[in-house]
Parts: structure tokens; sequence; C-alpha cells
């Protein structure tokens, strides 16, 4: 135990190092992409307060948001009709100053009424926000009034009715929640915040910086051996080394997580944290009757479990190859294929895709339920049990091969 | 007493034998393999302690199979390695305190032990400094400090003096001496002068295989009357390959005087050691043939 401590103290400045580094450049680097894709936090605000409460502040935002388009579209248009009828030749012809003013004016001015394409595009983030919060309530409403039409008219399928006989549960749950939110939220960091964490690579970078050689440079430099032979022993000292490992994931992506959440949180103006799950783009017909807080607790817990699957897997890798070159490459397998798979179209059941590829997304956005042994399982607890199991049995295998390479197996 | 005892060891790697049946015991006091590069010492070595595993025979310690023993044969090993592996970043003493925590020392034991260990080997004013910071010498120093920590039972150093200045070397026989009345010392080396005074016990090895296995006074009772100087206007009578030479003497081993003035000399392990590789029927009794 007092070899297991000294080590673990010896793996806190990489560990240190690491986790602050990546997070400040993750968090830096979240903040300016929302910033650069939303442009001028005032302009959104007084946009958005501007409008009503309910369907009507939907339609509003929706109906500025086509009529500013069409605008720009009919001065564009009139610009291509004075080009096509001033032509002459290959040579277009050069607009007339009062023409070029009111294209700057109407795409670029700064005024509501000039229909700039800077309110545009404003108007249509809003009305895409709204909308999740105006008919989430209406979409599950509809969806459970299927489930009971089916139900009625006979389905006799005992998969689909125990689905039903769930979703209608939860969603009733869920219609529960939604009644006391009558508020409306700035969605814009909470919805990308989730997308931003469901396909981000540098939690990846950091497991690999901080796990792939920790076998291979003992093994290379013959420490290993030297390891061996104390009373510890190979399998001894590997399972400290695992389980400092999984420690360093560990706080590492909970650092980093936290870090963009926290950040999400103080960008925000509203108190997205209480608001329904539903309210997200994306996630109108989710069953998970949980705040957005709830959500991103939920998410994390995949996603650590996720993580700590990598880094036992990297482990393995790093025992198998030995050599700290060769384990850099291989150890780059696991982490890059969750990133491969979703890019690659290939034919896998979906559920399966999802887990495979961590998509938190697709696992929580619609019925998050798996058929197994014809009882709907929560995708979470199987994705969950599923990581968990293969993480045990990576570590498992990392501890027999060390204990293959000594005498003491 | 404790009993270290090898019994038809044999080890390969691949279609390449590197030891043949090694037969050999120590017992307390100072053993020592000694052998050219190549011959086998860092193997058997290595099979003895369990580093790598062996193709055939068996170790026991008081009978028993050292594989066998797995964390009680360890506890009681210490082992330097002919290129002993480092933290370059850790300190002198962390790179202790990490082995004595290993080793499984008890906690409120180590920082004595730690300064124990340390001053044996001269390296108590490096305590704090960084091992990155060290030189060959040191290094090696540190790697004994590390096998003697905890006094294990079983030492094994495999070429300890590489890297020591004479002055080095001495201390570290003085430390042997000290350690020799309740260890099993084994000592790989090809240099005679590290052990021609302190050892107890001397295994010669050649291309895998015991050459000869005994007390070095017995041994040099084998060779007796074989060795001869050679002056040297009468080095060109020999093939140059017999010959070796000794401080200011040139010497070869041979049944009969080999030139016309060779005058026969007392032998010392060194003689032993070019036996073991010129003449190895000596030791089976074939020199006389």
């Amino acid at each position: 135990m007092n070899a297991f401590l000294f080590m673990l103290k010896k793996a806190i400045r990489p560990t240190v190092a690491v986790t602050v580094g990546l997070t400040c450049f993750a968090v830096l680097f979240m903040i300016a992409s929302f910033k650069s894709a939303y442009g001028d936090d005032k302009l959104y605000a007084a946009c958005f307060d501007s409008l009503d409460e309910g369907e009507e502040g939907y339609n509003a935002a929706r109906y500025n948001s086509e009529k500013l388009s069409a605008e720009d579209k009919e001065i564009l248009d009139k610009a291509d009709r004075y080009i096509s009828t001033h032509s002459n030749g290959s040579v277009p012809p050069i607009l007339p100053n009062e023409m070029v003013d009111e294209i700057f004016e109407t795409l670029f001015g700064d005024s509501e009424t000039a229909g700039s394409s800077q309110y545009q595009a404003v108007y249509g983030l809003i009305s895409k926000q709204l909308y999740s919060q105006t008919f989430s309530r209406e979409l599950i409403k509809e969806r459970t009034e299927g489930y009971s039409r089916n139900i009625r008219r006979g389905v006799t399928d005992e998969y689909s009715l125990k689905i039903a006989e769930l979703m209608m549960d939860d969603y009733e749950k869920v219609l529960e929640k939604e009644e006391n939110h009558r508020e409306r939220y700035d969605t814009r960091y909470a919805n990308n915040f989730i997308g931003f964490i469901s396909s981000e690579p540098i939690s990846y970078i950091g497991i690999f910086l901080l796990l792939f050689s920790s076998f291979s440079a003992e093994l290379q430099s013959g420490r290993y051996k030297a390891f061996k032979l104390t009373k510890t022993g190979a399998v001894g000292y590997s399972s400290y080394r695992i389980i400092i490992g999984i420690l360093q994931a560990a706080v590492f992506f909970s650092v980093y997580f936290f870090a963009l959440y926290t950040a999400v949180i103080l960008s925000s103006e509203t108190k997205i944290s209480s608001m329904p799950m539903q309210y997200l783009s994306g996630f109108e017909l989710s069953h998970l009757p949980i705040n957005f807080g709830g959500f991103v607790l939920r998410i994390y817990f995949m996603k650590l479990s996720f993580t700590l699957m990598l880094s036992a897997a990297v482990m393995l890798l790093s025992m198998v190859s030995r050599r700290i070159i060769p384990s850099a490459i291989v150890c780059l397998i696991p982490l890059a294929a969750p990133a491969a798979l979703s890019r690659i179209d290939i034919s896998l059941n979906e559920n399966l895709r999802q887990m495979m590829t961590c998509d938190i997304i697709g696992m929580n956005n619609d019925i998050g339920a798996i058929n197994i042994g014809g009882s709907p399982i929560d995708v979470a607890a199987v994705f969950f049990i599923a990581v968990i199991m293969i993480a045990v049995c990576s570590a498992a295998a990392a501890l027999i091969l060390s204990g293959r390479r000594g005498f003491d197996a | 007493m404790s009993v270290l005892r090898v019994e038809e060891l044999s080890k390969k790697y691949g279609r390449k034998v590197a030891l043949r049946g090694v037969t050999c015991e120590f017992t307390t006091g100072i053993n020592a393999f000694l052998g050219p590069n190549g011959a086998g010492k860092t193997t058997i070595m290595n099979c003895i302690s369990g580093v790598i595993p062996k193709t055939g025979g068996r170790v026991t310690l008081d009978g028993r199979d050292v594989f066998k023993m797995s964390e009680d044969y360890r506890r009681r090993l210490g082992y330097q390695f002919q290129a002993q592996p480092f933290y370059p970043s850790y300190t002198a003493h962390d790179f202790l305190e990490l082995f004595a925590l290993l080793k499984g020392m008890p906690k409120n034991l180590i920082e004595d032990e730690i300064k124990r260990v340390l001053e044996q080997v001269n390296l108590s004013e490096n305590i704090r400094d960084k091992i990155r910071s060290f030189s060959g010498g040191m290094k090696q120093r540190l790697a004994i400090a590390q096998t003697i920590m905890g006094s294990p039972e079983i030492l094994i150093f495999d070429e300890p003096s590489a890297g020591l200045d004479p002055f080095e070397r001495e201390q570290f026989k003085r430390i042997m001496m000290e350690l020799k009345s309740r260890c099993i010392i084994i000592i790989s080396t090809h240099i005679v002068s590290d052990i021609d005074t302190i050892c107890d016990r001397l295994v010669v090895l050649n291309k895998g295989s015991v050459v000869a296995n005994d007390r070095p006074e017995n041994l040099c009772g084998h060779i007796r009357g074989l060795i001869w100087k050679i002056p040297r206007d009468e080095l060109e009578l020999i093939p140059l390959k017999q010959v070796y030479f000794e401080d200011t003497d040139a010497k070869t081993v041979s049944a009969e005087r080999p030139t016309p003035n060779a005058v026969t000399s007392e032998p010392t392990l060194n003689d032993l050691y070019f036996c073991g590789q010129l003449r190895q029927d000596i030791f089976t009794g074939g020199a006389d043939k």
C-alpha cells in the first residue's frame, strides 16, 4: 500500500500538467468557437427579449428570420437581374453606386428593419431554439397518443407493449416536469456543449498522453525487470500502475468535463441547469424526466465509463507493445476508433453503433432502450455495464500478461 | 546456512543455446562467475533470479524450488543489473524509497536504511540530487545501494564494477567483505581483479558451460606448473593466440616448457581465467594428455 501511495504521489505532477494544459485549451477553444458562431450576445439578447412568450414568440422569430431572408434574397436577385440585362458579352457590368449601397445596407446594415444578415442569423437561431421549448410538450403528447392508439388497436407484440408502457410512464413524468417550466431559456451554449462534448477529441488526447507509455516505458528501460524482483513483484506493481492509470484518467476527465460545463454555465445568462432537457434542440422527444443538470450528470457518467474503458485498453496495449514508439502508434487505435466508426458508413445495429462510438446524443435523444430478452432496458445502463466489463477485462488481461512476464503469476 | 543450488540449468533463445545444463551450488560467502563476454554469465544470473524463464533444470533454495517460492524468494533477493534502469527525474532518495517500498520494508525503517546504504556507497551528499545529474560511477554505486538495501540474504551483482574507479572498486570489495558472513553473494564479472582477493568460490564459464567450479585455491592447484612466463625475445616461438599478458609478463598455458627459457609461474586467478578460455581440458584432467 505504501508503494502504491508513493507511485500515486509521483503520478500527480504529470496528471496536473496534462489536465490543466488540455482543459484550458479546450475551454478556450470551445468558448471561442461558440462566440464566433453566435456573434453578438447583446444583439441576441435584445432580439430574444423582444419576442412574446409561447408559440407567438416562436412564430415571430421564424417570421422575422424568413422575412429577412426574403429581403436579402430580393436585393440579391435585383442585382442578378441588373447584371444579366446590362452585361456586354463576357464583361459583367459595374453595379450603380446606389444599388451597391442598398445591398450593403440590406445585408450588413445595423438596423433591424433593414434586414441585415446578422439579424437574420440571430432570428434563425432563436426560432430553432424556441421550437424545442414550444413544441416539445405537443410532440410528446402526440407520441403518447400514438402509443395509446396502438394499444387500443390491439397491438399484440409484447416488446412493443412493454416499451409503450414504459415510455408512457416516462413521458407522463416529463410532461409533469415541463408543466412547472413556463420560463424561456437561451439554450445556445447548452446545445453546443452537448454537441462539443459528444464529438471532442481532446479528452482522448489526454488519455493518450497520460497512459500510452505506462508500461512500455518501464519495459523498454528495463525497470520492469527490477520491479519484478521485488517483494511486490510484476503483478503487484502492474496492479498499482493500472489503478493509478485509471485514477489519472478519471481525475483528468472529471476536471476537464466540469471545467467545460462551468464555462458553459457562466457563459449562459439564464439558469439552464434547471430547464427540462427536452428544451435542447434535437432532444424534444427524449423520454428522460430530468433537467439539463441531470442530463449533464448522466452524460458525464457515460463518458467517464467510456474513458475508463479506453484507459484500460490503452494500458493493455502499452504492455503488449513493450516499446515506447510502437505503443504510441498502437494506443492510437482504440482512441481513434470511436471517431473513425462514427464517420464510416458501415451497416451496424444502430444501438451497437451508438455504444461503440459513445454517441451520447443518439443514446439519449429519443427512446433510449434496448430489447434484451424481450424487455426494454435503458441504453445507458447497457452501455455502462458493457464498457465497465470491457475495462475490467482489459485490466485483467494486462495483469495476466504482467504475471507471465515474471514468475510471480 | 542457506544453500542455493542450480541443477542442469539450461536456456535457449530460439535455436541458440545460451546455457548447457549448468550445475553449481552457492553458500554463504562470495561466489563468482568468471567468463568472457557471451559465456552465459548474465543469462544464468537472470535465470537464477527469475528475470527470464529457464528452458530446463532446477534452481532451489534450501531444497525448495525458487520459482514456486515466489514472493518469499523475491523478498530474500537483491539483484543489481548490468545496466541498472533508473528514473532520471528521481532523486537518489526517491529511487531508493520506491524500491524500499516495493521490497515491502516497513515505512518507519526506510529513512534510516536509505541513509545507511547511501553512506556505504559514498553517496550521502547526493541524496537529494536528481539521478540525471549522476556520473556513470555514481549510478553504479546507487544501483549497488538499491541491491543491498533491506539486507537481502541473496545478493546478485552483474558486472558490478563497470564504471567504477579504482577507489570505488576497492570500496565495493569492502562492502562485499562486510556482507559475506551473512549473505549468499553471487558476482558475475570478466574483470578478475574485482574478485581475486575476496571470492570464496569460483565458477568459470565458457560458451554456456561450466568449465571449472571450486574454491580459488583448489582451482589454482589444478594449474600449478602449467603457467609459463615467456621471455620477450622468445614470443615468436609460439602462436600468439596462445599468449596472454599480465602486468609486465607474457604468459602461456602448457603442460611442457613452451620455449627454451620459459619459467613456471605461481598461478593467479587471472591465469585461471585464461586457462578456462585457452585450455578447458585442464580442469577435467586432460592437461597431461
